[in-house]
């Protein structure tokens, strides 16, 4: 029984930063469609904070509690139609996806602040280690969601940069769409691919640099 | 500052939750702090001299932490079965600390999990009306409910006087069924409007709302049917159901071929969804489910352009007693709708509409409408271009027409022929002979064997006859020889508008 309430303890240690940090992540694309002059995500109700909105029940809540290393949230829908006429389509399509990463940096920077404030007046403890999670899992997610991979925002800002000399091969690339997110997904673990590792150390070393 | 909205109250709420979820798992996982690993044997031999004060089993027994009267404590890591049992058995004081501090952090834990997953459910439950439905969200009726501001009224509707005035009956019926009951006279429970695409079905039904002032449910046949069978039928009860809290209601359904053509025609059982539902819209429209007395207002107002094909029990009297066949307006009528559609353009005067009227014979509501519209866009392009503001004069309308049909000169001289041949029951008094282009660019010539105001049947060969659709031709010739026939000599130029059946 123990180890069973210990099991769920250590997946919630991480669930709920995740959670968390997805909502902000959701909602950040949203607000930015609405800058632009898309209403279609705040009409449904997407232009919110509240997790539940954002949250996809399995995605990001049975499958993370049971421990599976990837899950999804509800995507935003942006309709670049509706984006102010001096917004073009295929830029407020690529801001509106940047403001989900770019969302994930801020949260995690603020994070690391926190953190050293938290440290440095109270030492360390519970506190500090929610924030220090948050930080880490945000740049994770920041520059996860950053790959130019289909699904992910990433891809997004390559369709926006994207020469059209060179559109066929991406459009190509696209069509292939889960594979390379599996890749990337089980590459950490089925290859030990260090993606992530250099800027996780570096989040740790700014950590360090906060609380000094 | 106003205050804080309901959803930003909730906001606030699971964050909250989340955030004590997560303070309360990390302090569950992070524990007491390590101490300094010991040995087993020096743990007996301890225990053995007195020397041990009490041991803390953690993690189900696989931490021992040894607290030790005089030195430094330590703990043993994966201690080997029943190491506990010996100790008890040692007189070892045991205590189980986390077991028990950790209770309440755990409820936290598992509490708010549980929570914030009900939550989860509860807003995608919610939220099913809209795409991404849940599978209960799929049993909804998908009617709407048509707003009261922005409903037309009668006079939006050009001409079809006849339907008018049985329709109005419908909405007497609706508004005072006292009298009417009183009388002893029953509601129809449905009216049907049939005729060709763009003769005004909708556009009749929707000012039936507007002039009845009650809630109007509109629905398209083909939203019933889904790929699951008894989606359909749970639909049709639902929109009742629904029509029946608000009644007196009025549901309109469009396209009812959709969903009412004959049952029993495929062989396959694709079919099955469409039949259900079928089924329970008669049994709906039969109201047994809810006895009539009193609450039992519900009209419903089918349009189809294939009345042919709709199943015969939709169409037996209790069900769509009311059957009004809507035909393609008549010159009275289109210069009405002119009027109608011309209303609020700017106009260059003089506009002649008995002559536009007299000349768009064949012309729907519908092709009316987009007639004006394109005159009406000529007008600004020549405006946008630097023109005048002058509005919209009467060559725009002609100019569009001329886009849009060629034939309609044709007509009238092959309708009067057609009507006298019909009148005698005989053949023409001579081979009729036209030459025609499609709308598709097709041309074709034949013998006219008969003709209706949506159809012409020619006989293109011996053994080819085809119908072609009058609507849309582009244009049309008599062949040098054929009978002309003054119109004026066949006056009752019987049945045109609505027929009541």
């Amino acid at each position: 029984m123990q180890t069973l309430a210990l099991l769920i303890a250590e997946r919630a240690t991480w669930l709920v930063p995740l959670v968390l940090s997805l909502a902000v992540h959701e909602w950040a694309h949203a607000r930015a469609a609405l800058a632009l002059g898309d209403r279609t995500a705040a009409d449904q109700g997407r232009l919110t904070l509240d997790p539940t909105a954002h949250v996809d029940p399995v995605g990001t809540f049975v499958l993370p509690l049971l421990g599976l290393p990837f899950g999804w949230a509800r995507p935003v829908p942006i309709e670049p139609l509706r984006f102010r006429p001096e917004v073009s389509m295929a830029m407020g399509v690529l801001w509106t996806a940047l403001a989900g990463p770019a969302s994930n940096f801020l949260l995690a920077a603020f994070s690391v602040l926190a953190y050293g404030l938290v440290v440095r007046s109270i030492g360390g403890g519970v506190v500090s280690e929610l924030l220090a999670s948050l930080a880490s899992l945000n740049t994770l997610l920041g520059l996860f969601n950053l790959l130019p991979v289909h699904p992910l925002d990433g891809s997004r800002v390559v369709d926006g940069l994207c020469p059209d000399a060179l559109r066929p091969l991406w459009d190509r690339l696209q069509g292939l769409a889960p594979l390379p997110l599996l890749g990337v997904a089980l590459g950490g673990t089925l290859f030990g691919w260090d993606l992530f590792g250099p800027p996780m150390r570096l989040v740790h070393a700014a950590l360090r640099w906060a609380a000094a | 500052m106003q205050p804080p909205s309901r959803q930003a109250l909730r906001t606030a709420a699971i964050w909250l939750l989340l955030l004590a979820v997560g303070v309360a798992a990390l302090l569950v996982v992070q524990g007491p702090e390590a101490l300094p690993e010991g040995h087993l044997e020096a743990l007996y031999f301890d225990v053995h001299e007195g020397r041990v004060e009490r041991v803390e089993v953690d993690a189900d027994g696989e931490i021992l932490r040894v607290y030790p009267y005089t030195e430094e404590p330590y703990q043993l890591s994966a201690p080997p079965m029943g190491t506990t049992q010996n100790l008890a058995a040692m007189g070892v004081t045991l205590d189980y600390p986390r077991g028990l501090a950790d209770s309440a952090l755990t409820i936290v834990i598992a509490g708010g999990l549980l929570l914030f997953g009900f939550l989860l459910l509860r807003q995608r439950m919610q939220a099913g009306g809209g795409q991404v439905g849940g599978v209960l969200a799929l049993r909804k009726s998908r009617a709407r409910l048509l707003p009261l501001e922005g409903r037309v009224r009668f006079d939006a509707v050009g001409g079809q006087d006849d339907a008018k005035a049985r329709l109005s009956d419908v909405i007497s019926f609706l508004r005072d069924p006292a009298r009417w009951e009183a009388a002893g006279l029953r509601l129809p429970r449905g009216v049907l409007l049939e005729g060709p695409p763009g003769v005004g079905k909708t556009l009749l039904a929707r000012a039936v709302a507007g002039e009845a002032g009650v809630p109007v449910y509109v629905v398209s046949a083909s939203e019933f049917v889904e790929m699951f069978v008894g989606v359909g039928a749970a639909r049709v009860r639902d929109m009742f159901e629904e029509a029946q809290k608000k009644a007196p209601a009025v549901i309109f359904i469009d396209e009812l071929d959709a969903v009412g053509s004959r049952r029993g025609g495929g062989i396959s059982s694709a079919h099955d969804e469409r039949e259900q539902t079928l089924n329970q819209l008669l049994v709906s429209m039969d109201g047994i489910e809810k006895p009539a007395v009193g609450r039992g207002r519900v009209v419903v107002i089918g349009a189809t352009n294939r009345a042919d094909i709709l199943d015969r029990a939709l169409l037996r009297p209790g069900r769509f007693d009311l059957r009004l066949r809507i035909g393609p307006p008549d010159e009275a009528a289109r210069r009405e709708i002119f009027g109608i559609h011309l209303r609020g353009k700017r106009l260059q005067l003089p506009v002649d509409l008995d002559a536009l009227a007299r000349d768009t014979e064949g012309l729907t509501g519908a092709e009316l409408e987009v007639l004006c519209n394109e005159a009406g866009m000529a007008a600004l392009r020549r405006e946008l271009a630097g023109g005048p503001p002058r509005g919209l004069s009467e060559a725009d309308l002609r100019e569009a027409l001329g886009r849009r049909a060629r034939a309609e000169l044709g007509m009238d001289a092959l309708d009067a022929l057609l009507i006298v041949s019909a009148a005698q029951l005989t053949r023409p008094p001579a081979p009729v002979w036209v030459d025609l282009g499609l709308p598709d660019g097709v041309e074709l010539g034949g013998e006219v064997l008969w003709a209706d105001p949506g159809f012409l049947k020619l006989r293109i060969a011996d053994l080819d006859e085809r119908l072609v659709p009058r609507a849309g031709l582009r244009w049309l010739r008599a062949r040098p020889g054929t009978p002309r026939v003054d119109p004026e000599a066949v006056a009752p130029a019987g049945p045109r508008g609505p027929v009541a059946v």
